[in-house]
Order: C-alpha cells, then sequence, then structure tokens
C-alpha cells in the first residue's frame, strides 16, 4: 500500500524542515491524510507566530487548509481534529475561531490541555480524507446518536460533530460522561463515569449500523492517572472478546470530567 | 464486512493483556490500517517494565514496535502517524534525537504532547502504520 510524505508548496510551512524536527508535515496513505500538530507559524516568513488564542487558532487552521490543499484535499475533508490548548479555559475562544472554518458538518474532534513548546496556545493535528472520486468507498458523512439527548455537540452548540464516517471508517469524538436521560454532564465516582461513557459510545456506534465490537482504536484520557485501573476493570464488560487496541493518558480535561474516550472503528 | 484482525506480536513480553490484565490488544488492522495500542519500555520476551531516560525508554519501544509491526505485515518505515506523549515538555529534544535514529527516511506525520503515562514510563508511543 502507498505512502506518500505531503511536502508543502510554501516552504515556510514545513515546519518540521524549518524547526530541524524529526517528523514530516503529513502523510497519505489508504485514501487518508494524517496532519503532526500544527502551532501558530507565519506563513509569509516561517516563523512562530505568537498571538491571541484567536490569532494563532486562525492562523494554524488556515496553514492546515493550505497544506491541505497541497496534499489534493480541504477543510471539508477533515475527519477528526485532535486539539491541543495551553488552558481549557480558553476553550470557547478557541471554539469562536473554529467554528469559522467548519461551518458545515464539523468533524469529529477531542480537546485537551496541554503545555505546548515555545509558549503556543493552540496545537492541531488531523485525520483527513483524500480527496478523490466521490465513490461509496471515500464518502465523508456526520454520525449522530439517536438518542437527541446524547448529542452533545447539537445541544451545546460545539463546532464538532459526534462523529464522521469516511468510508467503512468512523471516527468518534471524545466523548465524556453525559446522562442519557437528560444529557447533562454526570459526574459521580470514576466508575460510572466510565460505565456511562462506553454505554453512550455504544449506543452511537449502534445508531450507526457499527458496535462496541467493531472498534479498532481506543483513546482513553483521564484526570488522574492512578485511576486508570477502573477502566481496565470495566472495560472487559463492553469488550468481552478481542478488544480493541488502546491507549490510555493521564491529561487535563475539560468541565472537570474525569474521563474522556474517543475511538476509531469500522461501520 | 471489513475484517477486523487482531495482531499478536511473536514476541509473548509484548501482550499487556496477558502480562498487566490490560484488556486490549496490542494492535489491530482494519483495511491497509493497523493501529497499536500506546506503547512504553517493555522487555519484549519478559514483558517486564524498563524505566529508563527518556532516551533508552523511546529506544525500546521503538524496539518494541519494528516487531509489532512487522508481526502485522509492516514496519518502522510504513509509520503513518505517531502520537509521542512524555512526561515532562522540557524532554523534548532529548526525545526527538532517540526519535531520529528510528525514523531517518521520510518521517511519519507526529504530535507530541506531555501527559501523565501509566505506571510512571516517560515515554508512550500511539502509533499508526499501514501494510
Amino acid at each position: 500500500m502507498s505512502r506518500e510524505l505531503i511536502v508543502p508548496k510554501n516552504p515556510n510551512l514545513n515546519a518540521p524542515l524549518n524547526f530541524n524536527r524529526p517528523h514530516a508535515v503529513a502523510v497519505k496513505a489508504d485514501g487518508l491524510i494524517f496532519l503532526s500538530g500544527m502551532t501558530s507559524i507565519d506563513a509569509s516568513t516561517g516563523e512562530r507566530k505568537q498571538g491571541t488564542m484567536a490569532v494563532e487558532t486562525a492562523t494554524v487552521l488556515e496553514n492546515m487548509a493550505s497544506v491541505l490543499a497541497d496534499a489534493g484535499s480541504s477543510l471539508a475533508n477533515v475527519l477528526k481534529v485532535h486539539v491541543f490548548l495551553h488552558s481549557l479555559l480558553e476553550m470557547e475562544a478557541f471554539n469562536a475561531t473554529y467554528a469559522k472554518f467548519f461551518p458545515n458538518a464539523p468533524p469529529a474532534r477531542n480537546i485537551s490541555g496541554v503545555v505546548l513548546n515555545s509558549g503556543m496556545k493552540v496545537e492541531i493535528d488531523c485525520v483527513a480524507l483524500a480527496d478523490g472520486p466521490a465513490t461509496p468507498a471515500r464518502a465523508r458523512s456526520t454520525i449522530e446518536p439517536k438518542n437527541p439527548m446524547l448529542n452533545n455537540s447539537r445541544r451545546s452548540n460545539r463546532p464538532h460533530s459526534p462523529g464522521v464516517r469516511a468510508g467503512n471508517l468512523i471516527f468518534v469524538s471524545g466523548m465524556v460522561p453525559l446522562d442519557p436521560a437528560t444529557g447533562e454532564s454526570s459526574p459521580g465516582p470514576i466508575s460510572e463515569q466510565i460505565h456511562t461513557v462506553l454505554t453512550n459510545m455504544a449506543h452511537l456506534l449502534e445508531s450507526n449500523g457499527s458496535g462496541l465490537d467493531r472498534v479498532i482504536k481506543l483513546n482513553v484520557s483521564m484526570a488522574n492517572m492512578l485511576e486508570s485501573d477502573a477502566f481496565y476493570r470495566i472495560m472487559p464488560k463492553y469488550f468481552p472478546e478481542n478488544p480493541p487496541a488502546c491507549t490510555v493518558v493521564g491529561m487535563q480535561l475539560s468541565f472537570g470530567n474525569g474521563v474522556e474516550i474517543e475511538c476509531v472503528a469500522l461501520a | 464486512m471489513a475484517a477486523r484482525d487482531i495482531i499478536q506480536p511473536s514476541a509473548p513480553g509484548l501482550d499487556l493483556r496477558r502480562h498487566y490484565g490490560l484488556h486490549q490488544s496490542p494492535a489491530v488492522r482494519a483495511r491497509g490500517l493497523i493501529f497499536c495500542s500506546g506503547m512504553v519500555a517493555i522487555h519484549p520476551e519478559t514483558g517486564e517494565r524498563e524505566h529508563g531516560t527518556v532516551s533508552s525508554e523511546t529506544r525500546r519501544i521503538f524496539g518494541n514496535l519494528d516487531l509489532l509491526l512487522r508481526a502485522a505485515g509492516s514496519s518502522l518505515d510504513r509509520l503513518v502517524q505517531v502520537h509521542a506523549m512524555i512526561y515532562d515538555r522540557i524532554e523534548y529534544d532529548v526525545l526527538n534525537r532517540a526519535y531520529r535514529e528510528f525514523v531517518p527516511n521520510g518521517p511519519p506525520a507526529r504530535t507530541v504532547w506531555s501527559s501523565k503515562i501509566e505506571s510512571g514510563f516517560k515515554v508512550q508511543l500511539d502509533v499508526a502504520a499501514v501494510e
């Protein structure tokens, strides 16, 4: 299967080369484009462009659009976005700018708070569909849970979709514990939060012809890594046989949630 | 229906489910893509944890990924995306120096961030590759 490195036409956007980092700007493989994390770079000079959250977010997404265009794709083809913010207190400022770049059918997404290099405020990476003939195997569509209470992005007016389907792959946004009866945040003991997220994830996948037994990869973020054992105790109840590949990390999470889980599944 | 294959590495130490009860598969292949579980510095034969420096853990992880990806019909040259987690952002350049040794030609897309990693490891690599 082919694996092609994407080199931006504008050399100023080749940050890995310009900053001597051992990674590619983007890689195209299996009909998908994987972009490295991008921080705010001035496209006219190649230098870092620190600014407000709005300025950095717009700069990153403009550059991302440019690189995707060089790879024959576009922001409209983005499936899954990982966002890293220097502070989750800036989430609303981030969302306000981000939403302008994804006006319709936004990608699946998750956001976490981390320390970024060089005092940058935001870093974004993504997986996008390589543009091509609009065959069923390549179509991109957003997915929703049947239970509207669990459509967090719509109820809270967030610029992401619960999930995005591309051909036979489904990318699910980071899911936090939501009460399926009310749609409200459902804080509680970590074990209950994990049960809630995995139950809701099953509902979302089953609403779209998939299921937990079709999950390929799980990414689990926990606010307190000392509680990771709770996850592994509960996981077998939902994935009794042939569990997916899985990564668990300790991260700063939004809104006081103890756990956030995202996945890639087969449709 | 598209297939979803569980990849079992030839090295017994890499099965964290067996060694540590972590209910996960080492890697899963779907379409032409291979998604690996987060890899940490464990001995590929015994499964023992090998805590060390960012450099030593990175080298051990890449050695393990090489074994795992080969079992999946892929290789380190076929990596497409890496999510690299380190315990402290200040060691970013230390990671890069060891990392570079294993992706000499056409390195994959990558994002690095700092996070808490299980058992106090300093590095964890979460990778996807193509066949």
